[in-house]
C-alpha cells in the first residue's frame, strides 16, 4: 500500500512538473540565435575593438651605468599582460649631438615613455638605434625611433629575414592592446657580415659578431673608450637563460669573446648585475650545462632521462629556473649527443 | 650530402653505434614543394673489420640529418665503416676506431 501511494504521488508530480519540463512558451525571435541544433548560443563572436584605455605607463626609470650610458632594466620574468614585455634590458648612450639606443625594448610605447624619460636627461634625437638580436623582446621599439626620430637602424641580417611586416610575433600575442598598440615591425636599414668598428656622434663602438649563439645571429656592442660592453642575451644574471633558439657551444665561444675585452661595466639582457662579475653565471652555466650533458651522454643517459639526470642544482634558487633549465639541458642533449669537439672552433 | 659523425663504443662485448649524416631527406613530393633537388640517403652500409654488421634501405621519409643507432657483437680497437649511398647514386664513407 505505501508503494503504491509513492508511485501515485511520483505520477502526479511529474504530471504537475510537465508545463515547466517542455515549456514551449518560450518564442525564440531572433532565429539566428540558434545554432544548426536549435541550442541557444550562449558565447557569441563579436567584432574586435580598438581598446579605449590610455597607452600603458611602464613607469621607466633610466640606471645610469657609466658616464654616458644608460639603461633600462626589465622584470625577470617571461613577457607577460602584466609586465606588458618590460622584461629584458636597453640602454641608450650619449653622444655629442645624438642618443644611440641598444635595443628599443618590446613596443612602441616602450620606447616613446623611454625616450620621454631620457630626454630629460638631455634633449637630443636618437639617430640610430643598434639591435642585438632578433628576439622581439629587444627591438619592437624601432618603429618609433624609425617614424618619430628618423633613425638608422642597425642590426642583424636575421630580423629581415625571419620576420615581415604584419607578422604576429609573441610579443604581439600576448600583451595589452594598450601595451602594443602603435608597434609595428620595421626591417633593419644596416647590417654587416662580420665585427665592425665606427665612430658614431662621436662615440667610438665595436660592433662585435658572434654568430649562432643565443640565436640565429648575435651581436653585442663594446664601447673601448667607455670599457663598457652592451651584450644582450648572450649574458644573463638573476634568472636562467632561454636556450629555444641557441647552442652551447656559441654561447660558450661568445662568452670567451666578451671576456677577451677589456671592460668594467656589463649589461646583459637580462638581469640587473653590471659589474665585472656580470658574465659569471652564464660562463658558469653554461660550461656546467656542456661538462654534464657530455658525460650523461658518455654514460648512456637517453633522450628521455636526460632532464632527470642533469639538473644544473646550482641554479635552483634562480628565477625561470623551472620553467626553462630543463628545456635547456634537452636542446643541449641534442646539440651534444654527436659532439666530437670540432664544433668548438668555428 | 655531405660528411657523417660516427661514435663507436664497446661495453661487454656490445658496440654501441651512434652515428649521424648530413642530408636534406627530401624526396621528390617535398623537394618539389620547396623548390630544392630532390636528395635523400638511400642505403646505409656498416662494416666491421670489413664484415657486414648493418644494412638498412633509407628514403626521404625520415627526417633531415638522421641520427642512427644500432650495436653489434664487436671489440675495441675493430674499424667501423659507414657507406651511404644518395638516390643520385653518390657515396660516401666514414670510418671510426671502436673505443
Amino acid at each position: 500500500m505505501k508503494i503504491k501511494l509513492i508511485v501515485l504521488f511520483s505520477i502526479v508530480a511529474f504530471v504537475l512538473s510537465m508545463p515547466f519540463i517542455f515549456n514551449k512558451s518560450v518564442k525564440i525571435t531572433d532565429a539566428h540565435k540558434l545554432d544548426a541544433d536549435n541550442n541557444f548560443i550562449l558565447y557569441e563572436w563579436v567584432q574586435p575593438r580598438e581598446s579605449m584605455a590610455p597607452d600603458w605607463d611602464y613607469n621607466l626609470k633610466p640606471v645610469k651605468v657609466s658616464d654616458r650610458v644608460w639603461c633600462f632594466f626589465g622584470a625577470l620574468e617571461m613577457p607577460t599582460k602584466e609586465n606588458a614585455g618590460d622584461m629584458s634590458n636597453s640602454c641608450y648612450i650619449k653622444g655629442d649631438d645624438s642618443w644611440i639606443a641598444w635595443d628599443s625594448g618590446p613596443s612602441y610605447n616602450f620606447a616613446q615613455q623611454a625616450y620621454a624619460a631620457m630626454s630629460k636627461i638631455a634633449n637630443l634625437p636618437v639617430k640610430t638605434v643598434i639591435v642585438s638580436h632578433e628576439h622581439d623582446d629587444h627591438w619592437l621599439g624601432n618603429n618609433y625611433y624609425k617614424q618619430v626620430h628618423g633613425a638608422e637602424i642597425i642590426g642583424p641580417e636575421s630580423v629581415n629575414v625571419n620576420y615581415h611586416k604584419g607578422d604576429q610575433t609573441r610579443m604581439v600575442k600576448t600583451l595589452y592592446q594598450d601595451a602594443i598598440r602603435k608597434t609595428e615591425l620595421v626591417p633593419v636599414d644596416k647590417s654587416f657580415k662580420d665585427t665592425t668598428k665606427f665612430t658614431i656622434s662621436g662615440v667610438n663602438m665595436e660592433y662585435v659578431r658572434v654568430g649562432y649563439a643565443h640565436s640565429e645571429e648575435d651581436w653585442f656592442l663594446y664601447l673601448p673608450n667607455d670599457k663598457v660592453v652592451l651584450v644582450a642575451d648572450v649574458v644573463m644574471n638573476g634568472r636562467v637563460t632561454s636556450n629555444r633558439d641557441g647552442i652551447v657551444i656559441g654561447q660558450i665561444e661568445a662568452l670567451k669573446a666578451i671576456k677577451s675585452r677589456d671592460w668594467n661595466h656589463l649589461v646583459p639582457g637580462h638581469g640587473f648585475i653590471t659589474d665585472k662579475t656580470a658574465a659569471d653565471e652564464s660562463i658558469q652555466y653554461f660550461d656546467l650545462t656542456k661538462k654534464r650533458v657530455l658525460q650523461a651522454v658518455e654514460d648512456g643517459v637517453t633522450a628521455d632521462d636526460i632532464t632527470k639526470t642533469v639538473t644544473l642544482e646550482e641554479f635552483r634558487e634562480k628565477s625561470l629556473y623551472y620553467l626553462l633549465s630543463p628545456q635547456n639541458v634537452f636542446r643541449a642533449y641534442e646539440e651534444l649527443e654527436m659532439y666530437n669537439g670540432d664544433e668548438d672552433t668555428k | 650530402m655531405a660528411n657523417m659523425k660516427i661514435k663507436a663504443k664497446e661495453k661487454d662485448g656490445i658496440v654501441g653505434v651512434k652515428a649521424m649524416f648530413t642530408s636534406v631527406m627530401a624526396d621528390k613530393e617535398e623537394a618539389e614543394k620547396k623548390k630544392i633537388v630532390s636528395e635523400y640517403i638511400a642505403q646505409i652500409i656498416a662494416k666491421n673489420n670489413g664484415v657486414v654488421v648493418f644494412e638498412v634501405t633509407a628514403s626521404g621519409f625520415m627526417s633531415e640529418n638522421p641520427l642512427f643507432k644500432f650495436s653489434y657483437k664487436g671489440k675495441v680497437g675493430d674499424t667501423l665503416e659507414i657507406t651511404t649511398t644518395d638516390n643520385s647514386g653518390k657515396t660516401e664513407t666514414g670510418t671510426e676506431k671502436v673505443s
